[in-house]
């Protein structure tokens, strides 16, 4: 309990570094989501980050979505597993069904999403992709290739050069 | 024994404690801050010598202050406020030059800043004491002075000293000796000092003392301990952006395996490390069918396959083995074992993860690798030699298209070392145009004329005798020494052509690399103009190769050159793609088809139907026909019957240095039997 109080403390003040700096968009992440949407030709991609109780979208292919609460959205899910997290029946699964992306527009039927991780271990947002029709599960090789775009990401949110001007 | 009985009789116990508590917690500070000196640079780390020694001169005089409240004398006492501030000033301004040099990492710097830090001590404490006015006849012990000194310098060079070495528990060590110099310095000084009191009055009374001491203490306590903090807050940030830094540089950012400069540094390692496992492998890999996949899906598909590929690896890996991505689609991968069979098991493993196909919601590919092996001492002693000759393997695995790991021998040394002092032979004989041109001679089928000469290169190596153009000509164009090769060639010819009582023209071979280069119209004006060529004169052959690699530049040179008067002729049609494409893209003056063609003719009627209709083709595109590898006279009668308009080959005249004799020539190829002969002997 405590713990994870003490956790998600970390986690708000890791998100509130990474967003000190409001640039307007990322080109280095806008690209990861596109070649996200791309690779499994789905309508739906975002990069989001999460803390406190809400889910910020950074940058997204396909909708336009600022902010949601935390517990709307599928990407806080990613956070306890190790590798991606693919649901091919949100319908079918008591954790997604009443979600109101799942029940309402744009009604999700595939979600794929990784846990965006920085170097200190610490979980700061979520990479996905969505379709609106169901889909089959991923390949290893596909799944394996979004895990290295989501590591991409944490790397390029991590490194970006006004936080680098901040430590050095 | 002085000194104990000095510390326990005169002393305020309580208040030598707390100076001691000052001393030492100063003492860790200390260490502490000068590690920052020791990672800092510039003027980072004048900042730091800076605070530390702050730091340092505070806790030094704060510790003599409060040791000096505990000191119990029965003579009345005022301090001088002047000297006691310059006391601690002295401290700061001397321990900066000696933190400055103990700071460099050299033998022994630390040991000389630590003896100046000891000095500095000193200094404080016996400018300290003159501020002591005591209302009494103090004499000193200078022996025991002589000896507080010395202490104290060789307290403070050790504790310098072993700072030097980067360990944890020797900054504790650091911190007790640093302490420990203090106070020995402190207490033996006191000891050599002693008072004979002349009166007893009123001076500061030890109420006073014992809340200056702590006032003192909790002081400079704030100040030693906000240098500390600082120190620990930087030498987080720094650690935690080290960290990131130096995985950003050992990683490569798309698959996250180890990239070159980590494996270098793993393999340097390995090769230091004694002990342990009793063999080492560099294992090389290059991908195959991997161009295709960019060419064909993109690049984002390449790295797709790239990521999944990183992926395969990593989970295949076992203890003591390490992949790493050296760039592109190349990987290697470091292996300490100590049975033959685990490397064998690693490198079945290791074809494994190329064994089933790479599946994409996009696109689904197969890719293989060519898998070199070099073994560490056997084949080489160092992490260079091993990575070379693993390469070595690597090339000899692709040249055979062999999906079976290869591993290096040392045969494959030589092969590359004669080839190449082949090379630089090669240069040297370019350089010192050290070719000859023989000439083979063309004729007109119907009149048995000559038409010209085609050029062809000889290399008459000094050592190795005659070396045939198919060995050296595919080495200089790895080598990128045929563009002057070509030019040296061209020249040549335009020279000797000139020179010819006849004015037949001659034809020179340009390589697909020399069509590519941007000054080829210029190197042919030129070598025209300096050899007193007419432009009519010359024919450049080239195949279809050279074209159709760029074809869009290759067209714009061809007619340029054109443009000039030059005849450009199709070298080798029939042997390649033969394409029609080629033929309609750019009017050749001529067509030469290939030896291996008409060889065929005299007992492939296929092959003479082929014949046949490339000679009508060349007579609808307006391009003469001319037949290579002409041998016999019976091969020479089915190509002039079917129509072909030139030959070259034996028949008519081997390549040599002096020109053909016009009349037998014509007596060889105009006398041979015609049609109707030559239609029995094809049958």
């Amino acid at each position: 309990m405590f713990k994870n109080l003490f956790r998600e403390r970390r986690r708000s003040s890791a998100v509130r570094r990474l967003t000190l700096f409001k640039e307007p968009a990322d080109p280095v992440l806008d690209r990861l989501v596109e070649s996200a949407a791309s690779a499994f030709a789905a309508p739906i991609a975002a990069l989001s980050l999460i803390h406190d109780e809400e889910q910020v979208v950074k940058t997204s292919s396909g909708f336009t979505l600022g902010c949601l609460p935390r517990e709307d959205g599928f990407c806080s899910f990613t956070f306890d597993l190790p590798d991606v997290l693919e649901s091919c029946d949100p319908c079918g699964d008591e954790r997604f069904r009443a979600l109101p992306g799942v029940c309402g527009e744009p009604h999700v039927r595939y979600y794929i999403g990784a846990a965006l991780r920085l170097a200190n271990g610490m979980e700061v947002g979520a990479l996905c992709v969505a379709d609106t029709v169901a889909r089959l599960p991923a390949s290893a090789d596909q799944k394996a290739y979004f895990a290295g775009l989501a590591r991409q990401a944490s790397l390029a949110l991590e490194g970006r050069p006004g936080r680098w001007e901040r430590a050095g | 024994m002085n000194v104990v009985y000095c510390v326990t009789r005169e002393h305020d116990l309580r208040l030598v404690a707390l100076a001691l508590v000052v001393c030492l917690i100063g003492s860790a500070a200390t260490v502490q801050l000068f590690g920052r000196i020791n990672s800092a640079s510039g003027p980072t780390r004048a900042g730091w010598v800076m605070l530390t020694a702050v730091a340092t001169g505070t806790m030094v005089w704060a510790t003599h202050f409060v040791a000096m409240m505990a000191f119990r004398t029965h003579a009345p006492v005022v301090l001088d406020p002047d000297l006691t501030l310059l006391s601690l000033v002295a401290a700061i301004a001397l321990a900066v030059p000696g933190l400055h040099l103990a700071g460099h990492r050299r033998s022994w710097n630390g040991a000389a800043g630590g003896a100046i830090v000891g000095v500095a001590i000193s200094t404080m404490h016996y400018l300290g004491m003159s501020a002591y006015r005591v209302d009494g006849i103090v004499t000193w012990n200078w022996s025991g002075v002589v000896a507080s000194v010395l202490l104290s310098v060789l307290l403070g060079a050790a504790a310098f000293h072993v700072l030097s070495h980067r360990r944890s528990w020797r900054r504790m060590q650091a911190a007790a000796l640093l302490g420990l110099a203090i106070a020995a310095l402190h207490f033996t000084g006191m000891a050599a000092m002693s008072i004979a009191v002349l009166k007893l009055g009123d001076g500061l009374s030890a109420l006073t003392m014992a809340a200056l001491a702590m006032a003192t203490a909790v002081a400079s306590l704030i100040i030693v301990g906000c240098a500390a903090i600082s120190a620990l807050i930087d030498g987080h940030t720094q650690g935690e952006a080290f960290r990131r830094l130096r995985r950003m540089a050992l990683h490569d950012g798309l698959t996250d395996l180890p990239n070159r400069l980590s494996f270098s540094e793993e393999l340097d390692r390995r090769f230091r490390l004694r002990g342990g496992q009793a063999c080492m492998a560099v294992v090389m890999m290059d991908l195959s069918r991997f161009k295709v996949v960019n060419d064909t899906y993109g690049h984002q598909a390449g790295d797709q396959l790239l990521v999944a590929l990183a992926a395969r690896l990593t989970a295949m890996l076992r203890p003591g083995e390490c992949v790493t991505r050296l760039g592109g689609d190349e990987f290697a991968a470091i292996i300490s074992y100590d049975r033959t069979e685990e490397l064998a098991g690693f490198l079945d493993r290791l074809r494994s993860a190329f064994g089933t196909r790479f599946v994409f919601d996009r696109f689904s590919a197969e890719i293989g690798a060519n898998i070199g092996v070099a073994l560490a001492e056997h084949d080489g002693f160092d992490a260079d030699a091993l990575l070379a000759k693993a390469d070595l393997a690597m090339y000899r695995a692709k040249s055979v298209h062999s999906a079976e790991p290869c591993y290096y021998d040392a045969q494959m040394d030589d092969a590359v070392r004669s080839r190449r002092e082949l090379v630089s032979d090669l240069r040297q004989a370019i350089a010192t145009d050290a070719f000859e041109l023989h000439y083979q001679v063309q004729a007109a089928v119907a009149t048995g004329e000559i038409t010209g000469y085609e050029a062809l290169v000889r290399w008459n190596h000094p050592a190795k005798g005659m070396i045939p153009p198919s060995l050296f000509i595919p080495l200089a164009e790895e080598s990128g020494e045929i563009v002057p090769l070509s030019i040296r060639i061209l020249r040549r010819a335009c020279r000797e052509a000139a020179s010819w009582p006849g004015r037949h023209t001659v034809s020179v071979n340009l390589s697909p690399k020399h069509l590519a280069d941007p000054q080829l119209v210029e190197t042919v004006r030129a070598a025209l103009r300096d050899g007193g060529l007419a432009p009519e004169r010359l024919v450049l052959e080239l195949t279809e190769s050279a074209i159709i690699h760029d074809r869009r530049f290759a067209l714009e040179q061809l007619h340029a050159l054109r443009a000039m008067g030059i005849a450009v002729a199709l070298d080798d049609f029939g042997a390649g793609y033969s394409s029609l494409d080629v033929l309609r893209s750019f009017p050749f003056s001529c067509i030469k088809l290939d030896a291996s063609f008409v060889s065929e003719i005299e007992h492939d009627a296929q092959a003479v139907a082929i014949l046949r209709s490339m000679a009508a083709l060349g007579a609808v595109l307006d391009m003469r026909v001319l037949a290579e590898g002409v041998e016999r006279p019976a091969q020479l009668a089915i190509v002039a019957r079917e129509g072909c308009s030139g030959v070259q080959g034996y028949l008519a005249g081997r390549p040599s240095r002096t020109l053909a004799d016009p009349e037998s020539v014509r007596r060889t190829i105009g006398l041979a039997p015609h049609s109707a002969d030559a239609a029995a002997i094809a049958a």
